[in-house]
């Protein structure tokens, strides 16, 4: 691997999985977690790529992720782009065109190597079923998204320096001018295509499960899958608090009370979770399970409002974030197996404003100490 | 008046200051420093940015710690390198900061008018050049009615013309009744601005220079 690869990996591909670690958990525990054995994970994906390889629109379905995870890898591309400590990548323009497209379709080979290594599964299954036909069209596809993404970023790169000047425009909606309003909008704004991803992905998972007929249906299930989905926020939650912390840092200095700033993000968190208290409302309506709902519809902002509340503890990295994350995970996995479901809101309720207040005042970024000025 | 008890600050192992008191009565004060000595992390220390050790009052009765809301309506605060979200228009932070620190928009047309501030508050905050940047975040450290302004290398990236409104700007505050701690590289003792005391940050200590 040449340096110009290396340094791309590491400024570029290496910052892109750290950032989205706690998303990738996510995601594959939804894909091979929540079956009862590895073996059923295996047989539920073996009858996913089936589905793809036999009807067009499960194939759609499988593009439509496909494509919002290469879009996803753009925006973080563009985003890199537009600060200037990545300057240097605007140098590649002086390497020749067929050599910067090389190095570009490697790195996004490496961004979308997810994506690849479903690819290679689809053709392993297109060959065993016989369908060799409907693989290779479908692995041309994922080829012609690697190749499409190249050339995006192969454009972005070329323009680099204009992409630093005026960004998009504004929201056209109207928000509050107060830290709630901010946060939503940094939320709707700067990570629409996370929360599409995670909103999708929530919202059916639940909207289907509590659609579940009643007498196989499964209450303690429900509450792993829902505690999962509201966990699986947590990346824009982290988000959150750095955009607090550090774009809106000002805000320390003005006279707010911290109850008032508790009471924002736990706005901002419920708003979040409006389609999952939807999505949830079977319980209420078919399964006649009104405090149930209840319980969870609180759980759930609260327990982002937790989240939110650990990060003032120390100045975490993602890593460290994602292991909080397992054992809080743990914590209200645990009491959901429990009769009282009333206790998992009352964790959050409890919990979040002693933390918060404990920790807000408290909270200082780690830094070099070169530069203090 | 200011007063500064005990103050300690470190970050991790590396210490940057510390001082068993320090009191400031009304006026202007200039604090003075090489890179790195700690002279805007002690100014974001009094704006209640920092943690830190130790204990800061305002007029002998008003705490940071146990008046946080209180100390902050009173205290205002220019960072030296501001950072906003890009995505957010100048007329919208300006605007968030009045309504918190009780300010008029009478106040903040006047304040923009002074330091030049043009229509470009319309526009997100990721289009503005770091002179733009500053100016705003000048604007939002003189809303409201505060006692303290703290002023973190003002004239840094600010033209000729917009340094002198700024001079302006602060003696006609100062003769409203409003302090200051300025911090500066520049050589800001030619300006005419009307200097209470002059403090320099060397080796963790602060030492009076000169006593106006």
């Amino acid at each position: 691997m040449g340096t110009r690869d290396k340094t791309l990996n590491h400024s570029i591909a290496g910052p892109f999985y750290r950032q989205h670690a706690g998303a990738f958990l996510f995601l594959f525990f939804i894909l091979f977690g929540i079956q009862p054995s590895f073996n059923d994970a295996l047989r539920t994906h073996y009858a996913f790529i089936n589905g793809i390889l036999t009807s067009l629109n499960f194939f759609l379905v499988a593009f439509s992720c496909w494509m919002l995870y290469a879009i996803k890898t753009i925006i973080f591309f563009k985003s890199c782009l537009q600060k200037e400590s990545y300057d240097f990548l605007y140098d590649l323009n002086a390497i020749p065109q067929g050599k910067r497209f090389m190095l570009l379709v490697k790195l996004i080979a490496v961004l979308l190597a997810p994506l690849s290594c479903y690819a290679l599964f689809i053709i392993g299954v297109a060959i065993n079923e016989h369908r060799v036909l409907n693989g290779i069209g479908i692995v041309s596809t994922v080829f012609i998204l690697h190749l499409l993404t190249t050339i995006v970023v192969y454009y972005f790169i070329k323009n680099a320096k204009a992409l630093q000047q005026v960004t998009g425009t504004v929201l056209s909606f109207a928000l509050p001018k107060n830290l709630f309003g901010f946060v939503l909008k940094f939320v709707f704004y700067r990570q629409f295509i996370t929360l599409l991803i995670v909103k999708i992905i929530s919202f059916s998972c639940l909207y289907f499960f509590v659609r579940t007929e009643a007498s196989v249906f499964e209450e303690r299930m429900l509450w792993l899958l829902f505690l999962t989905m509201v966990i699986g926020h947590s990346v824009m939650v982290f988000r959150n608090f750095h955009f607090l912390e550090e774009e809106l840092s000002f805000y320390r200095n003005l006279p707010i009370r911290s109850f008032s700033i508790l009471l924002s993000l736990l706005a901002v968190y419920t708003i979040l979770l409006l389609p999952e208290t939807w999505a949830l409302r079977a319980l209420l309506v078919n399964l006649d399970k009104a405090s149930e709902y209840l319980w969870m519809i609180l759980t759930g902002p609260f327990l982002l409002l937790l989240l939110h509340s650990l990060l003032y503890t120390e100045d975490m990295k993602m890593e460290e974030f994602l292991k909080l994350l397992f054992g809080v995970w743990v914590v209200f996995v645990f009491f959901s197996l429990s009769r009282n479901h009333w206790l998992l809101p009352a964790i959050g309720f409890v919990f979040s404003p002693v933390i918060f207040l404990m920790s807000y005042n408290k909270y200082e970024k780690n830094m070099d100490v070169e530069g203090l000025g | 008046m200011l007063q500064l008890t005990g103050i300690h600050k470190s970050f991790g192992s590396h210490h940057v200051f510390s001082f068993d008191q320090l009191r400031l009565e009304n006026g202007v004060y200039w604090l003075k420093g090489a890179n790195g000595s700690g002279k805007s992390t002690l100014i974001k220390l009094v704006a209640g940015l920092l943690p830190f050790k130790g204990e800061i009052l305002l007029n002998e009765e008003i705490s940071i710690r146990q008046q946080p809301v209180a100390y902050r309506l009173l205290v205002n605060h220019s960072a030296a390198e501001p950072i906003y979200p890009s995505f957010l228009t100048g007329d919208e932070l300006a605007s968030f900061v009045c309504s918190v620190k009780n300010g008029t928009i009478q106040q903040v047309e006047e304040i923009k008018s002074l330091l030049g501030i043009t229509s470009y508050l319309s526009n997100p905050t990721g289009s503005y050049s770091s002179g733009m940047l500053k100016k705003l975040s000048l604007l939002c450290a003189f809303i409201g009615q505060p006692s303290w302004i703290l002023l973190d290398e003002p004239f840094t990236t600010l033209d000729h013309a917009s340094q002198s409104a700024l001079c302006k700007l602060i003696r006609e505050k100062t003769g409203q009744g409003i302090s200051f701690i300025i911090t500066s590289h520049h050589d800001i003792e030619t300006s005419d601005i009307p200097f209470t005391k002059i403090f320099t940050l060397e080796d963790g200590q602060l030492h009076e220079t000169i006593d106006r």
